[in-house]
């Protein structure tokens, strides 16, 4: 059996975007007999904006419990049919990156628009970093566009 | 929401990252019985959004068809007539720019996909606008698959002022 799409990861921030590359990684998945694996890198606002350091976050134990519960809330409602569900905290597209590398996914499915605002302006999407920097191929899924 | 891949689009500008996004595009076609449509864009280097007017001149008919033959059998190479029929396959060349040829072409054929490598431009364009692939992520009407080729890979035909020495 030709498997050279063993494993896809499909990273998750929970919006409809990303719901909607999910869909098209289950049933590209079942078409080519590859495993999915979700990944959700936790968003921690303050964090993401630079507005505070890690510590900071750490010492706010009821802000992180929280993110955490939502995180495994969102992972837990959408990991039928999944291989692996799992959550990391830190740098969106260097977590999805170095998650790819690790698993040794084949393939890594994924929404646009999952984000905007000033980030995205400055530095493109998610989606179009993780695009130019990962270790294997990636189909991005636009929003509406399937 | 039906994903189901039918069709596979590959533009080329017939560099090894190109030729790569290829392979890959037939593999998977023939996996999931898709057909596969190989696009080179050609961009015409006299184009006036190039240059100021005063150095703009039409390309000279014998030149462009010279240049057109040329993109035929790199295109012929790339998907022989056997590959043709076993992947209800097509061969087209058209003029403009790179990345809306491809996305006005996957629009009005209905492409399922398009497969293609990035790091296939570089140079100020690339710099100020992003790469070609990255241009079709954000706007194709389907999905996109890149395929990054090797980091500091230079293009063949990649600065338009290489691209003209080489057509003049």
């Amino acid at each position: 059996m030709d498997t050279f799409i063993a494993k896809i990861l499909v990273p998750t921030d929970f919006s409809e975007p990303a719901d909607e590359a999910l869909e098209y990684a289950r049933t590209l998945g079942a078409h080519v007999g590859a495993s999915l694996h979700l990944l959700h890198v936790m968003h921690e606002p303050l964090l993401a904006e630079g507005l505070v350091a890690e510590t900071t976050i750490a010492a706010s134990p009821s802000l992180h419990e929280q993110t955490l519960a939502e995180a495994r809330k969102g992972l837990a409602c959408r990991s039928a049919g999944t291989a692996s569900a799992e959550f990391t905290l830190g740098d969106t597209v260097a977590n999805i990156t170095a998650y790819a590398s690790r698993l040794g996914a084949d393939l890594i499915v994924m929404g646009t628009r999952g984000r905007t605002g000033m980030a995205h302006l400055l530095l493109g999407s998610v989606a179009e970093h993780v695009v130019r920097t990962a270790p294997c191929p990636v189909i991005t899924v636009r929003h509406h566009a399937v | 929401m039906a994903p189901t891949v039918m069709s596979i689009l590959v533009p080329t500008d017939f560099s090894e990252t190109a030729d790569a996004a290829l392979g890959y595009a037939k593999r998977l076609a023939g996996r999931l019985g898709a057909s596969v449509h190989l696009l080179h864009v050609f961009r015409d280097p006299f184009a006036p959004a190039l240059y100021a007017p005063e150095v703009y001149a039409p390309v000279p008919p014998e030149t462009r068809e010279r240049v057109l033959d040329d993109a035929r059998a790199r295109l012929a190479e790339r998907l022989t007539a056997d590959e043709e029929i076993y992947f209800r396959g097509t061969r087209g060349i058209v003029t403009g720019l790179a990345a809306n040829q491809i996305v006005k072409y996957a629009a009005d054929h209905g492409t399922s996909l398009i497969v293609m490598g990035t790091h296939g431009r570089r140079g100020v364009a690339h710099l100020l606008l992003g790469s070609v692939a990255e241009h079709v992520v954000r706007t194709a009407p389907c999905p996109v698959l890149t395929i990054r080729g090797l980091d500091g890979e230079e293009e063949g035909t990649g600065a338009p002022a290489a691209t003209a020495e080489r057509v003049a």
